[in-house]
């Protein structure tokens, strides 16, 4: 079941970090440097790997476009959250956003299309977004 | 033109490029801080080394062993060198991600060479070679992007 509807829990992730980042922007004024800097690598990082997954189990012919698309959506990913802080944060959120976004279709080819996988990483994304959130209530 | 002739310019205009950059910042090094130094050891050779391993696997056709030691000492290399322009604090932060780019580039270049690896379907290894022409040079997008990003930065 969960293999015919990948779209929508691609774009259930999407949702969710849209709301994270109006969530952090409203309270961006009183986090540090320091958490910004762990939040753009943490969300930049683990969007880039949900979204290289759920790409490559969609489209497992096309290999190379799937790879440059998820780096391309991991580095705006990091910068978009890094921005909200200031030009270093961005850059951080930017690097690493690449490389996860790099590795992720290979993880996710490598993994033969197993349901198991698939949850467990989703389980790990919705995890960071809530140690995010967290983490950015109680700073 | 030939496939390994198109590589090694890719390669050279990219030791260029992680040169220049360089030089411009062992002229500026005075002006940063402790903070602007870690995240540009940290960006600058993580990308450049993983690049730069990424066209090494493609250009010599040396087991992956091989390969693997030779690219993880070159970008180490790149790492200790970006770092070294500010502290000790950015020399670590520049070698652990320079080593972990190289790392990763030669990983993601055997895949590219040989899909079998990931279990990809048969149907890569008809375009293996445009494959690697589309990676070398999307990678080197990604590194004057970057480079773009980072000679920005000294003017924010």
């Amino acid at each position: 079941m969960i293999m015919g509807n990948l779209g929508f829990l691609l774009y259930g992730n999407l949702v969710l970090i849209v709301i994270l980042y109006l969530y952090l922007y409203k309270i961006r004024k009183i986090i540090g440097f320091q958490l910004g800097m762990n939040i753009s690598m943490l969300v930049g990082g683990f969007g880039a790997i949900a979204t290289g997954v759920l790409l490559i189990y969609q489209f497992p012919l096309k290999f190379v476009i799937v790879t440059m698309i998820t780096a391309v959506i991991g580095m705006l990913i990091g910068a978009i959250f890094g921005a909200l802080f200031d030009y270093q944060t961005l850059l951080t959120g930017y690097i690493n956003g690449l490389m996860m976004g790099m590795m992720a279709p290979m993880v996710g080819a490598a993994a033969n299309n197993s349901v198991l996988f698939l949850l467990f990483i989703e389980v790990v994304f919705l995890f960071s977004l809530v140690l995010v959130f967290l983490s950015a209530k109680n700073t | 033109m030939n496939i390994s002739q198109f590589l090694f310019v890719l390669f050279c205009l990219n030791g260029v490029i992680g040169l220049l950059f360089y030089v411009v910042m062992y002229k500026k090094r005075k002006l940063f801080t402790d903070r602007f130094g870690m995240v540009m050891a940290m960006v600058g050779s993580g990308i450049l080394s993983f690049n730069l391993a990424m066209m090494l696997f493609f250009m010599f056709p040396f087991n992956l062993g091989t390969l693997a030691i030779i690219s993880t000492m070159v970008g180490g290399g790149i790492g200790i060198l970006y770092g070294a322009l500010t502290r000790f604090q950015s020399l670590l932060a520049g070698f652990s991600q320079g080593s972990l780019g190289a790392i990763m580039g030669t990983m993601f270049g055997a895949v590219v060479e040989n899909p079998a690896l990931c279990g990809l379907p048969a149907a890569y290894f008809i375009d293996v070679e445009q494959h690697m022409m589309l990676f070398s040079l999307f990678g080197t997008g990604l590194v004057i992007s970057t480079f773009g990003l980072l000679f920005y930065s000294l003017r924010v």
